[in-house]
């Protein structure tokens, strides 16, 4: 009988993964197969093209277990920076520049939407809906057309009009801002950078 | 070449993977050298995961995908796989001496070892040296393995130590191994006065007779393990006080034996001295 995973840690998993156990795979994508479908899908929109990127993701983990290092974070937030990664690639491969400008105008558009809609438990999404909303405007802005429209920050720069410099310390700053609330609401790690 | 400061101030974008191709390389050569900014990072990523983390099930039908993908195991076992090896012997003994399975063998992948990445793939890899070495003073067969492996073998132990147990050998089967042709006999040795005999057949069929070991408590076992080409395989549980005769099953290859003392469970990988060891003869 193949050994049950169901209770072990994910970095119990990883390594389990490293000795070729497919069930330890099985297990890693029981418990984030769906946060990984469900950023890609986010970001590229097409559900085949989300099921190409969730697939990449879980065979480079089977392929390549050692990549993850359980003192860099979570396998959750591996796993979904993999995720968005590969999908932010997607969109920029695939798309001409006028497609871009069109991304980058649709982003602005719905900016300060999406990111409030999110739930992911009801503390969790509280937290961050929370956290999201304790960001000044314009670091708000630069996170989610970054993060969520899949631009670079000299995009965005472009597409707010702001210098690059500015973008790139708003993001900054913003997501040091984010994780301050975050680890105050006791949803992330309160470790000192 | 970029300093701490300027890749501090990109780390943000880099997070969110809003960075030129030729921005990525350079935070990600300091990252390699830079604990602090790794640090920084992780703390960014956490934030990432949360607002990325958008819930929903995982879509079925893409596991089945992912499965077909998978690449199979390596050819080589690798040494840690010892429990697993052992296992493989007790369930397939007809298959040793190199036959090849019949058509009733189980699947490959049930009770076939499973390795480890092949070497150069990953870290945690170390690996013996020659036998001569393995056998010097305290060697230490070291290998960091997580719960959830002990735990496995645990289960493959104690089913392995019922397969002894099932068919307990006597001082008999002893005098009939050492009166075959091609048998080999092993003493194993260690500090004191503590030894322990062993007579191996062509077959692979092993005795462990003679022991002079020290009693252990209730809570402890002594381990048998072979070297079979570049790993070490366990052979079985021997007990806290052993005194009769253990039957167990060699890889054909086995270069020597040792003895280690461990927790009643037996473990998957030994940190422990040999408590005996022992070269065994090549095959005439």
């Amino acid at each position: 009988m193949p050994p049950s995973f169901a209770d072990v840690s994910d970095a119990a998993l990883v390594v389990a993964v490293g000795r070729y156990h497919e069930s330890a795979l099985a297990e890693a994508y029981r418990r984030h197969g769906g946060a990984v479908y469900g950023l890609a899908r986010r970001l590229v929109h097409e559900p085949a093209v989300a099921e190409d990127i969730v697939q990449e993701v879980f065979l480079r983990l089977w392929n390549e277990p050692e990549r993850y290092d359980p003192e860099r974070g979570s396998l959750r937030s591996f796993l979904l920076a993999q995720t968005h990664g590969r999908s932010v690639d997607r969109l920029r491969a695939d798309q001409s520049r006028r497609d871009r400008e069109e991304r980058e105008a649709r982003a602005a558009a719905t900016a300060g939407y999406d990111l409030e809609r999110e739930v992911i438990d009801y503390t969790v999404g509280e937290a961050v809906r929370e956290a999201v909303a304790a960001l000044p405007e314009g670091e708000r802005q630069a996170i989610e057309l970054a993060y969520f429209g899949g631009c670079t920050y000299r995009e965005v720069a472009t597409a707010l009009g702001e210098p690059e410099g500015t973008i790139k310390s708003r993001i900054r700053t913003g997501l040091r801002r984010m994780r301050g609330s975050l680890s105050e609401a006791g949803v992330a790690s309160g470790g000192a950078e | 070449m970029t300093d701490h400061h300027d890749v501090q101030e990109l780390l943000g974008a880099y997070a969110l993977d809003a960075l030129d191709p030729d921005e990525v390389a350079a935070v990600e050569a300091h990252l390699e050298v830079c604990a602090r900014c790794r640090r920084e990072l992780a703390g960014y990523r956490e934030v990432t995961s949360l607002l990325g983390h958008t819930g929903g099930e995982a879509p079925p039908g893409v596991w089945d995908r992912i499965a077909a993908g998978m690449h199979p195991e390596p050819a080589s076992p690798p040494l840690e796989r010892i429990g697993e090896e052992l296992l493989a012997e007790v369930r397939r003994p007809a298959h040793r001496d190199g036959a090849a399975p019949g058509p009733g063998s189980p699947p490959a992948g049930a009770a076939a070892p499973t390795p480890l990445r092949p070497p150069g793939a990953g870290r945690r890899r170390p690996r013996w040296q020659a036998p001569v070495a393995w056998l010097a003073a305290a060697a230490v067969i070291a290998v960091a393995v997580l719960g959830v492996e002990v735990a496995d073998l645990h289960r493959r132990l104690s089913r392995d130590q019922r397969a002894v147990a099932a068919a307990p050998a006597t001082m008999g089967d002893v005098r009939a191994a050492l009166a075959q042709p091609g048998h080999r006999s092993v003493t194993l040795r260690g500090p004191g006065s503590a030894s322990l005999a062993v007579v191996l057949l062509p077959s692979g069929v092993g005795y462990v007779y003679d022991s002079h070991l020290h009693p252990l408590p209730s809570d402890r076992t002594y381990q048998l393990w072979g070297v079979v080409g570049s790993q070490a395989v366990s052979y079985g549980l021997l007990g806290a006080r052993p005194t009769t005769v253990e039957e167990f099953r060699a890889g054909a290859g086995v270069k020597a034996l040792a003895v280690t003392d461990e927790v009643a469970s037996g473990v998957v990988v030994t940190h422990q001295p040999f408590s005996v060891s022992g070269s065994v003869p090549a095959a005439v």
